[in-house]
């Protein structure tokens, strides 16, 4: 599969010129390197998303076993 | 108080593949502030994304303070750094659906750290609580350098959709 080519649209204020250009290897670097670190910390908050809402159905749970009702557990 | 176009930039139908960013460059040194409007969509998969914006097409970090209402939730943040400066719409939205992007930058040629304030809205379609709104104080801790050209983008490197667009305006 051909790798795609990675653009930026430019307009240029002096010139008035629009030019679509590749990116340079250092811009093309860096973008790859946002968008690593961008899904590493979408994923951890993912992670942390989860872990919380497990901890509170885990603790919704344990309060049911032990007598709460439903409306009493939501007011906590 | 005057104000003038000064630039624009957009992604013609058809134009996505590829497309990661919007770049205005040789702004004029001779206004006294910026005020930039756009308005952006991304091809990411999910709701929305994050817009990416570089001052000089430097992506080093800033801090910004701020309200940002996501999906019900109002976050107040603090020296959040990234890159980041409001929301856009992302493609589980309804393709008709481009954000509303006003970032304003004041005394852009002067050699102090720059700042801006960015107000942005990325509504749904899917539903109110997946509407992002967002209004920040941006500061730059290592961007002294007059203000000359800027980038428009994908917070996340995931391009940007067809139609977008970006205009700047000279403040005087």
């Amino acid at each position: 599969m051909t790798e795609q080519e990675l653009t930026y649209t430019e307009y240029n204020c002096t010139t008035g010129e629009t030019i679509i250009r590749p990116l340079t290897d250092a811009e093309r670097a860096d973008y790859e390197e946002i968008k690593r670190i961008s899904a590493e910390r979408l994923a951890a908050e993912t992670a942390a998303v989860e872990a919380k809402a497990a901890a509170k159905a885990s603790a919704e749970a344990k309060l049911a076993a032990i007598g709460l009702t439903p409306e009493e557990i939501a007011a906590l | 108080m005057a104000m003038k176009l000064i630039g624009t930039a957009s992604l013609p139908s058809g134009n996505t593949s590829g497309s990661t960013g919007l770049t205005i460059t040789g702004i004029p040194q001779t206004y006294k502030d910026l005020l930039i409007i756009a308005s952006l969509r991304t091809p990411r998969a999910g709701e929305q994304d994050g817009v990416g914006f570089a001052l000089n097409e430097n992506s080093s970090t800033y801090a910004y303070i701020g309200i940002h209402w996501n999906g019900g939730v109002t976050n107040q943040n603090t020296n959040y750094e990234s890159m980041w400066a409001g929301a856009m719409h992302a493609s589980a939205n309804a393709a008709s659906l481009y954000n509303n992007h006003e970032i304003y930058i004041p005394n852009y040629t002067n050699s102090l750290n720059k700042s801006y304030i960015q107000n942005s809205v990325a509504n749904s379609s899917i539903s109110s609580n997946a509407s992002q709104l967002s209004m920040t104080a941006n500061v730059y801790t290592t961007n002294t350098n007059a203000v000359t050209s800027f980038r428009l983008q994908s917070a996340t490197a995931n391009g940007l959709t067809q139609y977008s667009a970006v205009w700047v305006y000279g403040i005087n």
